[in-house]
């Protein structure tokens, strides 16, 4: 049952634009990592910017890049992944679709969870889009200290990041539906942004889940770091997303 | 058997009342004319029957079920509201998502539909480049695809051509005698009638008047209609001839007696015998659409 929606799911995502554009826009993150690691490996001694890249513990290795897209996943994946959980679950209203579905065998329920694995999907996709990108620029660069555990340390890093981004579209999802459209989820995904650095200005960002893959991506073991409660924020915040989602399509009115 | 079957169905919105106490009762095989003014309740009434909206009060029972299933919709085809698909797929790829959704077997009933339909040119072409009225028999090819015993349409001729609406009328006839129950909502009453078996007025929500199709006729207000001179003296002759219910009215006389209304040939003799100067009769058969407005507005 839930392949054949999986089926409908990938064929709606057919010749849209929105798809290359989200990789597009994902890919510029590698894009500037391997600016910058270019300017790093021909900085002189004394330049500014060596200096702020030392301050930031960053230099032209294999480390450095993988932290960088991991950052890029962490802050950049809140409006990107944001905007493909807007445009899985807003375009059926937007394109006055929503109704084909709302009376089907597979039930509501079947459709909701292809979408939720639909987005997940994407979202992948665009995380693995940005490891091929790093690795191919960090081979063109000849980028240094290439050690399997460093490597690793930072998959694992970029892992856990994307997890708590893919995370965090979950609520997305349920405001485009319920929302009926784009407009709502986009403008939720700016406030939660914006009140995300305000929260995190004040110092506390760990419990604010918006703020936590972008703190978590930086890594610095510092008391803004996030702890085991922020993660289990972020999981309660994807779930509730993910339940209210199911929740509004079974039970409010769909008019 | 009722395939449709609505008790005391209420939907309110705050203090709007969007359908008021609707029993509906639609029976296998039958095509069932759902008539109403734009805002009258019949969009409303469609979707609780699709479970879209929920009722305040009352039930819906499909197939004899008023908890709804999957099974339950595995028999059921529908089209609401305007015309709608995805616009950035071919027609083959929009129906080829209603194919997944109703987890058909046998691709061959996309190609069938698309050549019922007459879809055949428009086969690799956008849904967004189609016409409304190419638009409109997507949606209907969507709604039939996978062979549905219950037919819910509302308004499925919006935006068809002359043609295009003789097609549709011909195949949903057919598919009615083929066994399928079909709901079909319109503010035309003209439409309406060619097709449906049965006709429900809905206004305001409220079922004004449930009407058999074949009935209609009977219903519709018949006079004939007499321009002559003199019309005094016409008038006098008629009286005095036994014919009742004769008037004068903007200078031609109005028949209302149904014995003369089926001999209007005998009339004209009678007048011309009498040397009486008839320039005009002809028999005048009330406007459906009229008959519509009419009971719409004494309630």
């Amino acid at each position: 049952m839930l392949k054949n929606i999986l089926s409908a799911e990938w064929l709606k995502l057919k010749h849209s634009k929105i798809v290359p554009i989200t990789f597009a826009a994902f890919a510029l993150g590698p894009v500037m990592g391997a600016i910058a690691m270019y300017l790093l490996g021909h900085a002189t001694n004394n330049s500014p910017m060596l200096q702020k890249a030392q301050a930031m513990n960053m230099s032209a290795d294999w480390s450095s890049m993988l932290n960088l897209i991991a950052q890029v996943a962490g802050i950049g994946g809140v409006i990107v992944f944001g905007f493909v959980a807007s445009w899985i679950f807003g375009r059926e209203h937007a394109d006055n679709t929503t109704k084909d579905w709302l009376a089907i065998p597979a039930g509501r329920s079947a459709v909701v969870n292809a979408k939720f694995i639909v987005y997940a999907c994407w979202c992948i996709l665009l995380l693995l889009s940005n490891i091929v990108l790093a690795t191919v620029f960090g081979l063109l660069l000849g980028l240094e200290h290439f050690s399997a555990q460093a490597i690793g340390q930072s998959m694992l890093h970029y892992s856990v990041t994307s997890v708590l981004v893919i995370l965090l579209g979950f609520p997305v999802g349920f405001m485009a539906l319920a929302g009926k459209g784009y407009l709502s989820p986009l403008g939720f995904v700016i406030l939660m942004i914006v009140t995300a650095q305000i929260i995190g200005a004040i110092g506390y960002g760990k419990y604010f889940p918006w703020a936590v893959p972008g703190l978590y991506s930086q890594a610095a073991n510092s008391p803004m770091s996030p702890n085991a409660w922020s993660y289990l924020i972020v999981l309660c915040c994807g779930l509730v997303g993910f339940a209210a989602t199911h929740l509004h399509i079974n039970r409010a009115d769909q008019s | 058997m009722n395939i449709i079957e609505t008790n005391g169905l209420c939907k309110r919105y705050g203090s709007f009342t969007a359908v008021n106490n609707l029993h509906l009762q639609v029976a296998e095989g039958s095509i069932y004319g759902f008539l109403g003014l734009n805002g009258a309740g019949k969009t409303t009434t469609m979707r609780m029957l699709l479970n879209m909206i929920k009722p305040n009060s009352g039930s819906v029972s499909l197939f004899g079920q008023t908890k709804q299933d999957h099974a339950v919709w595995k028999k059921v085809g529908y089209a609401i509201e305007s015309a709608y698909a995805y616009p950035n797929l071919s027609v083959h790829e929009n129906l080829e998502i209603s194919y997944q959704y109703h987890q058909m077997k046998n691709r061959s009933a996309i190609d069938e539909i698309i050549g019922e339909l007459d879809l055949g040119a428009y086969v690799n072409t956008r849904a967004g480049a189609l016409s409304l009225g190419n638009k409109q028999r997507l949606s209907l090819a969507k709604a039939m695809l996978h062979k549905p015993a219950l037919l819910i349409l509302d308004e499925p001729v919006n935006g068809l051509d002359p043609a295009g609406i003789v097609d549709i009328r011909n195949y949903l006839k057919k598919l009615s005698q083929n066994g399928t129950t079909i709901l079909i909502s319109s503010h035309l009453l003209g439409e309406i009638s060619k097709i449906a078996d049965t006709i429900g007025i809905i206004h305001h929500g409220k079922m004004v008047c449930e009407l058999d199709a074949q009935k209609l006729d009977d219903s519709l207000e018949k006079h004939l209609v007499l321009c002559c001179s003199p019309l005094d003296g016409a008038r006098q002759l008629l009286e005095n001839k036994g014919i009742r219910e004769v008037e004068i009215i903007d200078k031609q006389i109005i028949i209302r007696d149904k014995l003369w209304l089926q001999q209007p040939e005998k009339l004209a003799k009678l007048l011309v015998e009498n040397s009486f100067e008839l320039s005009q009769l002809y028999t005048y058969v009330q406007d459906l659409e009229h008959y519509f407005l009419q009971l719409v507005n004494n309630n």
